[in-house]
């Protein structure tokens, strides 16, 4: 959003009120945001550029990457399907049941990682719901990749959901409606019409869904067994190094998640700085 | 024939359907799963297990250092959500943007780095442990590792509301005589109330659940360091499925609570807003 | 292609949008939907899309029942009141959207599409507009934009829900006159949304009034205007005076004075003397002078509303005592006209003001 008027002498702080909040408030992002960051990259190359490149083409960091993209893209894809969906039906269809749809929906924001990766252990767990089955057809999914993308989609799925949400309640369906009285049909309607109303709204649901899916921890660790070059994502990768002493290893592994944030970061000023300027186009909707 | 159950647009039968499977699936099952854990507990069963001293003081470290991590940002956040929006200074685009790192950044990342920073031999813990302080490994450490992934909740939920603040309330004040403390105080702040509180719960209520960047700071003692998602793996790692399921409703009740007085909350806010227009 | 409404109900969760509309519509009429806000017009003109599914009532094209056809099938234009364009596209393709979706055996060829779409073009004088998106055209300009996107599928039925809504009244006047004109060629069986009762007038062949989703009244405009079929039409009209009244029977000797006088603004006649009544106050509109006149039997004012001369001929200045009377009135008892054969037998003895 664009500031506020800031002309008026009312709305501006006198330089004793303005100096000191300012600085209070640099202080606290300097000593609880920049130094942290900085501090990845400092710890990363503290046994210089040779160690740090050594550690990330390792035999158990490459498994972790490669674990890594593979979940994010069964991940994110399913998710962003889901949301498309979840938010067409929600916004365009009024039906019973329609709150309670969207309070499930954001569920996942209030479980704890750890209870998400829980219950997934008690349905396929050893000693869970579905064990003897699995166990006659020889599948595993706990302590498995299937697991792991089945906490991380958990962890994940609100997102774009909740982006488009807001979004298409606010552009409404005229231009789908009139889609429609032209003869489109389903298909055509959503290609045509829906996907370009709803770019950029998408794509920053899509960013904050796969920053979350790479990054998580806590699901993923309850769930995944930790088993090296199998089953170790790259956070998990990360808690292994380090736990195990080999500090500099772990936060080369860990600068490359940061970088990951820090592109995330910028993709989403950049996208919503895109979304602000697309929508007072839209016009016909106050 | 009603041709009621009709609609304009196409697509409600699929969509209802992929929404109704995958929330099924991903969702539905499994927690009934939990309840169907809990339910194999009986209730005397269930009550030993919630209150036993080691849970009792897990529940005191989770609850306490979420509150007071959502504290510090009750007056970091706005006070962060007030300077972006009102004040003019270099960097400030890349101060807002910098606020969603907690978000953006793995918290195992944030866990060891915030380790490093303040344990006895990192640059932070040496000088704070100088002074008496010790962080790492202590509840202080829980908290400061929560400050930093509930930050941007409350930042994120004042910020609209500052940005949207019509300016002749504040200017009217002025007229009146009012100093800019007295306005700030008596006429922003106010205003600002429920998105502050909104933005504590969502704050509190993730803090209550967070794992990732606390267990290595943490140093995990139980009765003194054990956050209570941390006893939850802990009995999972000794197999004591029923044990962790029982923490894990309390955990969840906790969670669900909270959300929910941000919801009355909310539903309050809004009568008295409408009944104030009408 | 003609459409046929009957008893058409709908219902909101909480409010009844349209309770029993029976309509018929003849092929090639321009028909309007005339009624206060809220009234459910939309939700009429939606219900004839196929935008909306009535509760009960069936909605037939050509005596064929497409009440369950879905809006895809049903091969209506519709203008939307606010266009609803689609603002990634540009204007052209926003007018040749229709044509692209069309199924893979029904889609016209490349040159055949640009064809058809830059005449459409030319008929909404927008020829040199045609790569320009929504977002940098005039409302006017938007507006037949919408009419052209719904046209290039050549409906047998175009539907406009207020379509000079968002319009200021220079280019709305412009526009009304233009799309009359259109109509007067094409011919295609078209309802338009209105509130402006004189739009409906200029434009539309025959004028359906609505009031809480019923439809009080169907006439061609002169009828309407003449012959209301009840008061509520009377006063959606236009101002209207109205006076009580007395209907003396000639056989009998009989008053009734049950009767109310409707009496428009430019009918009112002053004329100096005795009358009781006073003139209050003289505003002066432009082309037209507005009188209003108390009477102490009445608790609004009577207006009237003269051409300048005709003002300047009475006389008339705030204080004079005046009576009055009337060049032309309707007469309703309850909510019933006073029909003709009635009127002839009686004498309306006095307009309330006149005799006071
Ligand atoms: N989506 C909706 N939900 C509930 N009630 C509705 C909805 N849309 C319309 N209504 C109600 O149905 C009635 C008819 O609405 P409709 O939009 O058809 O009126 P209208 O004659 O087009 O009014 P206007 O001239 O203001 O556009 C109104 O009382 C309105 O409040
Ligand atoms: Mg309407």
């Amino acid at each position: 959003m664009s500031a506020p008027r800031l002309a008026s002498n009312a709305l501006r702080d006198p330089w004793w009120l303005r100096l000191p909040l300012l600085m209070l408030a640099l202080a606290f992002v300097a000593l609880f945001l920049v130094l942290p960051l900085l501090a990845v990259f400092g710890y990363a190359f503290e046994k210089g550029v040779d160690f740090y490149f050594a550690s990330l083409v390792d035999e158990d960091a490459r498994a972790a990457i490669r674990l890594t993209l593979l979940v994010t893209a069964i991940a994110v894809p399913a998710n962003t399907l889901f949301g498309i969906a979840a938010a067409w039906l929600i916004t365009r269809f009024s039906f019973p049941g329609r709150g309670l749809l969207l309070s499930l929906i954001d569920l996942p924001f209030a479980v704890s990682p750890v209870i998400a990766g829980l219950i997934y252990v008690l349905l396929f767990g050893a000693q869970g719901l579905f064990a003897p089955w699995l166990a006659a057809h020889d599948v595993k999914i706990i302590f498995a990749v299937p697991g792991i993308v089945l906490a991380t989609i958990f962890v994940t799925f609100p997102f774009v959901a909740r982006e488009l949400i807001p979004l298409m309640q606010a552009q409404g369906s005229e231009q789908e409606q009139a889609a429609i009285t032209l003869g489109a049909g389903g298909f055509a309607m959503f290609w045509r019409v829906v996907l370009p109303k709803i770019g950029w709204g998408l794509g920053y649901g899509v960013i904050l869904c796969n920053a979350r899916a790479i990054g998580e921890f806590g699901a993923v660790s309850v769930v995944s067994g930790h088993i090296r070059g199998l089953t170790n994502t790259m956070p998990l990768h990360v808690e292994i190094l380090y736990n195990e002493y080999q500090r500099t290893a772990a936060f080369a592994v860990a600068s490359l998640l940061a970088l990951l944030a820090l592109a995330t970061l910028a993709l989403k000023q950049l996208v919503g700085w895109r979304m602000r300027r697309a929508t007072p186009a839209d016009g016909t909707h106050a | 024939m009603r041709a009621k159950h009709r609609h304009a647009l196409p697509g409600f039968g699929l969509t209802l359907g992929v929404c109704l499977a995958y929330l099924g699936l991903i969702v539905l099952l499994p927690l009934a799963a939990l309840a169907w854990k809990s339910a194999s507990l009986g209730a005397g069963e269930f009550w030993a297990i919630v209150t036993a001293p080691r849970a009792l003081a897990a529940y005191r470290v989770t609850f306490g250092c979420a509150a007071l991590a959502g504290l510090v940002n009750l007056v970091f956040g706005p006070l962060l959500a007030w300077v972006l929006v009102r004040y003019r200074f270099p960097g400030r685009t890349l101060v807002d943007a910098l606020v969603d790192l907690p978000f953006a950044l793995p918290t195992a990342v944030a866990g060891i780095t915030l380790t490093a920073l303040y344990a006895s031999n990192g640059p932070l813990g040496r000088a704070l442990e100088a002074h008496g302080w010790k962080i790492a490994y202590t509840p202080s450490g829980i908290t400061v590792a929560l400050v930093f992934v509930s930050l941007p909740f409350l930042v994120r939920s004042v910020q609209p509301v500052l940005e949207h603040l019509e300016p002749d309330v504040e200017e009217a004040a002025a007229t009146l005589g009012a100093g800019r403390l007295t306005t700030l105080w008596r006429v922003v702040l106010p205003t600002l109330w429920p998105a502050i509180l909104s933005g504590f719960a969502l704050a509190f209520a993730r803090a209550l659940g967070e794992y990732g960047s606390v267990i290595f700071i943490a140093g995990n003692m139980p009765m003194v360091s054990e956050i209570a998602p941390l006893l939850i793996t802990a009995k999972l790692d000794q197999y004591d499925y029923a044990g962790a399921t029982a923490i894990a409703l309390v955990l969840l009740a906790g969670s669900f609570a909270t959300l929910l007085a941000l919801n009355l909350l909310q539903l309050v806010t809004v009568r008295r807003r409408s009944a104030g227009s009408a | 292609m003609s459409i046929e409404l009957s008893a058409i109900e709908y219902r909101y969760r909480d409010a009844t949008a349209l309770a029993g509309i029976d309509l018929a519509i003849e092929s090639g009429e321009l028909l309007a939907l005339l009624g206060p806000s809220g009234c459910g017009k939309t939700t009429l003109l939606r219900t004839i899309a196929g935008l909306e599914f009535p509760d009960r009532g069936r909605v037939r094209f050509e005596g064929r029942d497409v009440t369950a056809l879905s809006a895809r099938k049903r091969h209506v234009g519709f203008v939307f009141q606010h266009y609803a364009l689609f603002n990634h596209l540009t204007v052209f393709e926003n007018v040749a959207f229709g044509l692209r979706v069309r199924g893979w055996f029904r889609r016209p060829r490349r040159a055949e599409l640009e064809r058809a779409v830059s005449e459409l073009l030319e008929l909404v004088q927008l020829g040199e507009f045609a790569r320009r998106y929504p977002a940098q055209l005039s409302g006017g300009q938007r507006q037949r934009v919408a009419l052209a996107r719904a046209l290039a599928v050549e409906p047998q039925i175009l539907l406009l829900d207020e379509p000079f809504g968002a319009l200021d009244a220079r280019v709305r006047a412009d526009l009304r006159r233009w799309l009359r004109g259109l109509h007067d060629r094409i011919h295609v069986t078209s309802v338009f949304v209105t509130h402006d009762q004189e739009e409906a007038f200029e434009l539309a062949d025959r004028i359906a009034v609505m009031n809480k989703g019923r439809i009080e009244q169907i006439a061609d405009p002169e009828t309407l205007y003449t012959h209301p079929a009840n008061p509520f039409v009377c006063r959606f009209l236009g101002e209207v005076n109205e006076l009580p009244a007395a209907l003396h029977a000639r056989w009998t000797g009989i008053d009734d004075e049950r009767v109310v006088a409707f009496v428009r603004p430019h009918d009112l006649e002053f004329s100096a003397g005795e009358g009781g009544a006073r003139v209050e106050q003289v505003r002066d509109l432009g082309a037209n002078m507005r009188v209003e006149v108390r009477h102490p039997a009445l608790a609004q004012p009577l207006v009237a509303v003269w051409e300048r001369s005709r003002f300047a001929r009475s006389g008339l200045a705030p204080g004079r005592s005046v009576a009055v009377s009337a060049q032309r009135q309707v007469l309703f008892r309850g909510d019933a006209p006073v029909d003709a054969a009635e009127r002839a037998g009686n004498a309306l003895r006095d307009i309330l003001v006149t005799h006071g």
